[in-house]
């Protein structure tokens, strides 16, 4: 069995809808998986268990080395993927020839591209920093190239954010697991329960979503925030105290507990801006709303366009106030049972299109033959 | 002159070197013991109870501590509880307080969280307080304002109890392992004072002899160096230990004048400073003030407060390219170069109090410059190992054992928690090397869970 060593950027403690299943369950009946996780706090490496590792972060540019230290042999690599972080990537590929493994790069986000936008709304975008951010993509492009492969998000994500990285790509999307799939559980209120989760910040324009609701002229919805950005959430609320007491804010701590808090609604929210940093790839919580059978209203973009049908097994609206009120207002107008049945059909469609089970095997047959 | 010959010679009467003299006695028939001081008292240095903050510990609440090193320290730690329970010294030179583990913002909120899960099972008695339960327990952590009126802005959480033994006057409890050391069996154990190692030489039979300051000379069939960073100062001139070279760490304290929190409270610390994380604790030596720090300076001595050991710094860090790459991957670090700079800062007169404030603040946030005097003749300082092959800072102990009858051990934070743990494994070491009995059943059954 060939082996993989993953090296994420993420921290240890991370509750991810995407790493845990792929990695730790489906890719690894292909080949075995090892895990290197960073910590912020912990003085010392840690093995968690044989596959999964935790490395100070303050060894992230001398990572191999810290490996050795503590006996992970690098030459039984034979790949190595690199999450995200540039600098850890160029270490890996300065020791690729050393040990013998490929390298690969997993682009989960583009990452750059959200802070200039943050940037930009916040009035801190400059010239030099817009020169600086060429350069520097000039130079992340020039190092991933050098990779064996990239696994971008989606396609697009590739096409759009890395269109001068020309080495091999292998599709890396986030899936329904379909070994969790949480029962939706019908509640008995007269309202309609809508759920938004993830995070929210200027970019995600999630006021255009309140001013929408705030139009809806009858008052049977409730509108469910689950996000780690609670302040942001409440200083933005305060500019819709008419609406205030239909939205109640959560910041669900694990993956269970969103998808628990999920399951206790009708329909899911993935409401986003048409711009590509949200619409060259599916975004994750659209497979949490589906792993507990919540139909999703989603933004009507290209990418989503693909997977789903409007009204057969999800809803799409423009990103415009107008829009998204009488797509809301037509959803008030629906029985339960008919939110259940799009909610039921829009969970068989992923299972039957974009599960882990069929993305590891599809990744493990690509690595296979680079 | 005198010359004396022993069984076992400890060099160094701190909590290490009394925890040692303390097990080889009571637990081994070693026929003869000896423990040198430099100083006219037990436990004058790092192990008094002005230069350390006092705290067993356990790993419960270190936020840098792994799950299997916190395995290791539980063990250890409890040994110290073990001891102090066994003698009658709760609640006189052992005490039992709050403590806790403070995240403050999200990110380390959603840490204590995840920590407080992981750790749940190897320390059974911790609990997750938020906000609320933080109100009753700690007040002065959660609000902003002196009235306590307004809430502070971040999140936070903490990890905590108010059942276990925290504290421990480690000065206190090296007389107290000496002290039953000696009532402990009929043989020899002799302690003498004002006796400064200055050479430890192998003879030819193999024994070692070991030459003092004062003129005096002692043989001994096996010799335990356990004397900060004078340990790696003696093991270099042996020729020992050559790949180490030493970085005091000095820590300073700050005071306030009136009761400020109720236990310990521990910070979450970033894993790029390994010194150490500030912390508040209720003081035992000051009683109803509370202790802030300890700060981390680097001090080019091995001892603090006393006179000299300047020249033994230079020597001790054997310094050399690899020492150079060490600082270098040290400061190349932005973090840890403000850090180490305003670490410096807290030492300068008229500046320190208004900068430390701005750290402590952290953990009570309407704690002001009136609040906090400096603590003088507080403060000890830490010998952290720089390895010279691995071209890294250690963190923690470390021993040279050429298992030839000579051991040096450095034995900076959690040193003093873990002494009867290090004392056990040089147990076994002389045991085997001479010979000895090691009444291990009894050693567990009185010092182990």
């Amino acid at each position: 069995m060939k082996k993989l060593l993953y090296i994420t950027d993420q921290d240890e403690y991370v509750d991810n809808s995407f790493i845990a299943p792929l990695f730790e369950v489906y890719l690894k009946k292909y080949m075995t998986i090892d895990i290197v996780y960073f910590t912020e706090f912990k003085s010392d490496f840690e093995r968690k268990d044989a596959h999964r590792f935790t490395v100070p972060s303050r060894y992230k540019n001398s990572l191999l080395q810290e490996l050795k230290r503590n006996d992970i042999e690098m030459h039984n690599y034979d790949f190595v993927m690199v999450r995200n972080n540039i600098k850890i990537l160029e270490h890996i590929l300065k020791y690729r020839e050393k040990y013998h493994y490929k390298a690969l790069y997993r682009f989960s986000f583009p990452k750059r591209r959200v802070k200039m936008s943050c940037d930009k709304a916040d009035n801190k975008h400059t010239i030099l920093s817009s020169m600086m951010n060429h350069f520097k993509l000039k130079s992340d492009v020039k190092t991933i190239n050098r990779c064996d492969a990239l696994l971008p998000t989606s396609k697009r994500m590739h096409e759009v954010f890395l269109p001068k990285v020309t080495i091999p790509d292998i599709v890396c999307s986030p899936s329904i697991n379909p070994q969790i799939l949480h029962e939706n559980k019908q509640h008995t209120g007269e309202e309609k329960r809508f759920i938004y989760s993830g995070t929210l910040d200027k970019v995600r324009e999630f006021e255009t979503v309140l001013e929408a609701f705030s139009k809806v002229i009858s008052d049977q919805w409730k509108l469910f925030i689950s996000t780690r950005d609670v302040e942001y959430t409440y200083e933005m609320l305060d500019n819709y105290p008419n609406i205030r007491e239909h939205i109640e804010v959560y910041n669900a701590k694990t993956k269970d507990a969103l998808l628990d808090l999920i399951a206790k609604a009708d329909i899911g929210v993935a409401l986003l801006p048409d711009i590509p940093i949200y619409t060259s790839a599916t975004p994750v919580k659209i497979f949490d709303y589906y792993s507990s059978a919540v139909p999703c209203l989603m933004t009507d973009s290209g990418h989503v366009t693909t997977l789903f049908t409007d009204s057969t097994d999800a809803w799409f609206s423009d990103f415009t106030q107008e829009d998204i009120t009488a797509k809301i207002e037509y959803l008030l107008t629906l029985s339960k049972k008919e939110v259940m049945h799009v909610g039921a059909k829009g969970q068989k469609r992923l299972l039957d299109v974009k599960n882990y089970e069929t993305l590891a095997k599809t990744i493990a047959d690509k690595l296979e033959v680079l | 002159m005198k010359h004396k010959h022993y069984d076992v010679l400890i060099v160094g009467g701190g909590i290490s070197g009394t925890a040692l003299f303390y097990e080889l006695a009571k637990y081994t028939d070693v026929q003869s013991l000896c423990l040198l001081e430099k100083y006219e008292a037990l436990a004058t240095l790092n192990s008094k109870g002005t230069s350390n903050s006092q705290t067993i510990h356990i790993g419960d609440i270190e936020t840098n501590y792994t799950l299997e090193k916190a395995t290791i320290t539980k063990r250890t730690a409890k040994m110290v509880e073990k001891f102090c329970l066994q003698y009658g010294l709760q609640d006189k030179i052992m005490f039992k307080h709050q403590k806790m583990a403070l995240g403050v913002g999200e990110k380390e909120v959603h840490f204590i969280e995840n920590r407080y899960e992981e750790f749940k099972a190897l320390f059974p008695y911790l609990e997750l307080w938020d906000v609320e339960k933080l109100k009753v327990l700690e007040p002065k952590i959660v609000y902003q304002d002196k009235a306590q009126t307004k809430l502070r802005p971040e999140p936070i959480i903490a990890m905590g109890t108010n059942t276990q033994y925290t504290t421990v006057d480690y000065g206190a409890m090296s007389e107290s392992l000496a002290e039953q050391a000696q009532k402990a069996t009929g043989v020899p154990t002799d302690i003498f004072y004002d006796t400064q190692v200055t050479d430890v030489i192998q003879k030819e039979d193999k024994t070692f002899e070991v030459l003092c300051k004062d003129g005096a000379a002692y043989t001994a069939n096996f010799v335990v160096v356990n004397a900060g960073a004078h340990s790696l100062f003696l093991a270099h001139r042996m020729g020992y230990g050559k790949h180490m070279g030493c970085l005091p760490m000095a820590g300073s304290f700050y005071m306030t004048e009136d009761h400020f929190l109720n236990g310990k409270v521990y910070m979450v610390q970033n894993n790029k400073l390994p010194f150490a994380a500030l912390h508040g604790d209720p003081d035992i030596l000051a009683e109803g003030k509370t202790r802030f720090g300890p700060t981390a300076l680097m001090l080019p001595k091995l001892e603090r407060y006393k006179k000299g050991t300047y020249l033994d710094f230079i020597k001790t860090l054997n310094f050399d390219f690899h020492i150079v790459k060490i600082f270098w991957d040290l400061f190349k670090d932005s973090d840890i170069r403000n850090y180490v700079f305003k670490n410096f800062l807290f030492e300068v007169p008229l500046i320190n109090k208004k900068l430390f404030v701005q750290d402590a603040q952290k953990i009570v946030p309407s704690l002001s410059v009136d609040d906090i005097t400096y603590a003088q003749g507080f403060g000890g300082v830490r010998p952290q190992v720089l390895d010279k092959e691995k071209e890294k800072l250690m963190l923690g102990e470390a021993s040279i054992n050429p298992e030839n009858g000579i051991i040096f051990n450095m034995t900076p934070s959690p040193g003093a928690t873990s002494c009867l743990g290090n004392a056990e494994r040089d147990t076994h070491a002389i045991v085997k090397h001479l010979g000895l009995k090691f009444d291990e059943a009894q050693f567990l059954k009185d010092l182990t869970e």
